[in-house]
């Protein structure tokens, strides 16, 4: 025995005072790990020793042991030939199947070994080995989501950096037909340069598979007491209400559903309960991230994103228009100098642009009910206990619904087609190609400017007459409607008609306006959130 | 697992226990004047006190002036008149005893009002002797005394759990299996060696596949009761643990 004691499982030195000579750090992590809280190790598929894999695998120099989930036991190894280092996965699946299942496992792998993208690990080579199902893959050098978890809170930063990784890789594979089904932290690796490998793509079906043929034709596997059956077929926390009572019809948006519980942990730190309380609620961030948490985890798949890219779409929307999220410093672009004095800051005229994308994809509403829903909160303090989860579901719902009425409405290609000309604007915005771009927008498909965030910035854009009418749109048709940090389009189109009224000499007008503005909007704010009688009264835009 | 429990009943698991939770009875107690706070408070200061002396002696006291001031921090805490100060609504036992710690270090200790050595009551056993000799075989590291006082109170935290394990085996007559088992606490399923054990204990590899995994839900049992214990509320655990294994792990 050495002095020095070695932690077995870590390679850490032990120190004197180790509890009862055992790694204090491991102790507590398998206390920790969820994953074999459920049922730790049902017996039944044990991963085989290293010693014994070397021998089957003769072109494999075998190196360490790295882990195991449901989805069989994971080795290092190094391909002799190659010289490159490989992940070498065993499958916990019954070698004895008849040939139905060779040849369906075949197909499967072969699907797999086409999804060939920088966010996927890719499959080298699959097979059989003596007795054992295996997959030969890409090895990655970092460490799960899991493990990242487990060392503690994950920053909105680093969260933000990891989603829409998260959503390149699924988007591609969907695109191929290919259904991750078990999406959940475990899966998704990070390297070490902080780049998303997402593992185990398909692997939950090929074993529903395995685990149909087994129930027919009595070979049990991976053991008689499928204890880890649920395991086998995914993971509880993180599947969709649809995959529970129906796994084998389950399409793409399982994938997205799980995404969203990925997300929503984190950023909390813990899983979303049956009733769902925003992340917001729990941890500083931008409330505009609870919609697209909420709307990914909505029961309903046809409520949900209906592709994962529109979930990095939004995510990228929300950081672009608070770079104080942005993972990286955004590549920074030259301010446009306006002398118009009647247009607002570069900033704001961004904002309003990104906050009509956000109109189209419907979290204004959302958003507009959550800052409303807090504003009751706060002005009903004392009694917001028992009705205010009830208000917040009947808001939820509302959104909800709203944006089923928006998809029955239009198909996706129109709701993508409106979210390209915002996105036409927003690039190009300030350029008569934007206000064009959003003119047809509007035109084309007027309900889908919901909060008349695109009404007020054209008024803001355009001159003469045009402006009156667009200003008009939006005292007559957006009065009530809230955007962005609560900005209500009716008190600022009045705001900017004012500055219009005092330019044309028409004092008495102004000044009427002035005052409603004072009395009637008392709390109403620009998009920097200062106070708009503020700005009448000093009369600075 | 549990999430099939009707609406009426949807009290976790982790609910029930804390209702009876040490620093939540504490915490509940609000002034420490009931009896049951008084007992979960001292139990609680027994089994975390050691951290705190080591966090005093790597402040830079002597071991003299650190069994004092450790007792006479334990004696005025048990006489309840901080506990009225704890946040109830968030309060973590282990942030307390070091703010309180802090406090009383800045106020107490200095102006002089320690009773010399001996003059005041002891409430708890805290075997002096003991700590320092322990506190002796602490790594030298250039680590802060808050720092130090995590990783003590983590190890504390894990002690107990440990013995509560070893406890329950020996008390069923099986302090040999535990024996043979216990290296399987720390490490992965796939490392565990089932043939070793099972040959030790005479037992065939699937029962001592059956009693591994009897053991680790037994231990996962304990270390989440315990840390239940310090925190005061059930949300708080996953927190609090992550919190420890930070600390114990290091950056």
């Amino acid at each position: 025995m050495d002095t020095r004691k070695l932690c077995q499982s870590c390679g850490a030195s032990l120190a004197a005072d180790a509890p009862r000579g055992l790694c204090p750090a491991c102790l507590l992590k398998v206390a920790m790990d969820p994953g074999s809280v459920a049922g730790d190790d049902p017996p039944g598929f044990a991963p085989p020793p290293v010693g014994e894999l070397a021998a089957k695998f003769p072109q494999l120099e075998l190196i360490r042991f790295i882990g195991r989930g449901g989805m069989g036991a994971v080795y290092q190894a190094r391909q002799k030939e190659l010289d490159r280092l490989v992940a070498l996965k065993i499958l916990p699946l019954n070698a004895s199947q008849p040939a139905a299942f060779a040849e369906r496992f075949a197909r499967e792998a072969r699907a797999l070994a086409r999804l060939n993208h920088p966010g996927i690990i890719t499959l080298y080579e699959f097979g059989r080995a003596d007795g054992l199902y295996y997959f030969l893959m890409e090895y990655v050098d970092g460490m799960n989501l899991r493990d990242l978890l487990m060392r503690g809170r994950i920053s909105p930063h680093e969260a933000l950096a990891i989603v829409p990784q998260i959503c390149d890789a699924l988007q591609f594979a969907h695109d191929q037909g290919i259904v991750h089904r078990d999406i959940k932290p475990e899966n998704i690796l990070l390297d070490r340069r902080g780049r998303v490998k997402v593992a185990d793509f398909g692997l939950a079906k090929l074993m529903a598979a395995e685990k149909a043929l087994a129930v027919e034709t009595g070979i049990p596997f991976p053991s008689p007491d499928l204890t880890g059956a649920g395991k086998i077929m995914g993971t509880p926390s993180y599947m969709a209400p649809e995959q529970k009572e129906h796994p084998d019809a389950v399409d793409h948006r399982a994938d997205i559903y799980a995404l969203g519980v990925v997300f929503y942990q984190l950023l909390t730190g813990e899983l979303p309960g049956q009733e769902i309380e925003v992340p917001s609620s729990k941890v500083q961030i931008d409330v505009r991230l609870d919609e697209v948490v909420l709307r990914a985890l909505a029961k309903q798949p046809e409520l949900r994103f209906q592709q994962v890219s529109e979930v990095k779409t939004m995510v990228a929307t929300i950081v672009a228009m608070n770079p104080a999220l942005a993972p990286a410093p955004a590549p920074s672009s030259p301010p446009t100098l306006d002398p118009n004095p009647k247009h607002m800051k570069t900033k704001n005229l961004q904002s309003i642009v990104m906050f009509i994308l956000i109109a189209v994809l419907g979290v204004s509403l959302a958003y507009e009910m959550i800052q409303r829903h807090r504003l009751s909160q706060r002005l009903a303090q004392p009694q917001t206990q028992p009705g205010a989860n009830d208000l917040q579901q009947a808001r939820r719902e509302k959104f909800m619904q709203a944006m089923a009425q928006d998809r029955k409405r239009y198909s996706d290609a129109q709701i993508r087609e409106a979210e390209q000309l915002y996105q036409i604007a927003n690039k190009k915005w300030g350029a008569p190609e934007a206000i064009e771009s959003l003119k047809t927008m509007i035109k084309k498909y007027p309900d889908l400017d919901r909060t008349g965030c695109g009404a007020l910035y054209l008024a803001q854009m355009s001159q003469g007459d045009e402006r009156a009418r667009y200003l008009q749109d939006c005292l007559e048709k957006y009065n009530d409607c809230f955007y962005g940090d609560g900005v209500q389009v009716g008190a600022y189109a009045r705001f900017l008609l004012v500055q219009d009224y005092r330019s044309q000499g028409e004092a008495q007008k102004a000044e009427a306006l002035s005052a409603e503005i004072k009395t009637k909007y008392a709390g109403a704010i620009d998009h920097d959130g200062n106070l708009l009688k503020d700005g009448l009264k000093t009369g600075s835009n | 697992m549990a999430s099939k429990q009707p609406a009426a009943c949807s009290r976790s698991p982790q609910d029930a226990v804390f209702a009876t939770t040490h620093w939540s009875v504490v915490l509940a107690a609000g002034q420490g004047d009931s009896t049951s706070a008084h007992a979960a408070l001292s139990y609680l200061c027994q089994l975390y006190w050691y951290p705190l002396y080591a966090y005093v002696r790597r402040y830079g006291h002597s071991p003299h002036d650190a069994q004092d001031l450790t007792q006479e921090f334990f004696a005025r805490l048990l006489a309840g008149n901080w506990l009225a100060k704890a946040d109830h609504q968030r309060g973590r036992f282990r942030s307390f005893l070091l703010m309180a710690m802090q406090r009383f270090m800045i106020n107490e200790w200095r102006k002089g009002h320690v009773q010399k050595r001996g003059g005041h009551q002891a409430t708890l056993s805290l075997d002096d002797d003991a700590a320092e000799h322990r506190y002796q075989l602490e790594p030298a590291e250039t680590s802060t005394p808050e720092t130090f006082f995590e990783r003590g109170w983590a190890l504390a935290l894990l002690d107990s759990a440990l013995l509560e394990l070893e406890q329950a085996y020996a008390r069923a007559g099986k302090m040999a299996w535990l024996e043979a088992m216990r290296p399987a606490l720390t490490l992965e399923r796939a490392a565990i060696r089932y043939a070793e054990i099972a040959a030790r204990l005479d037992l065939t590899e699937t029962a001592a596949r059956v009693a591994v995994h009897r053991l680790r839900q037994e231990y996962r049992r304990l270390i989440r009761s315990a840390v239940a214990s310090t925190v005061a509320s059930p949300a708080e655990v996953d927190e609090e643990m992550r919190h420890l294994f930070q600390v114990l792990a290091g950056p």
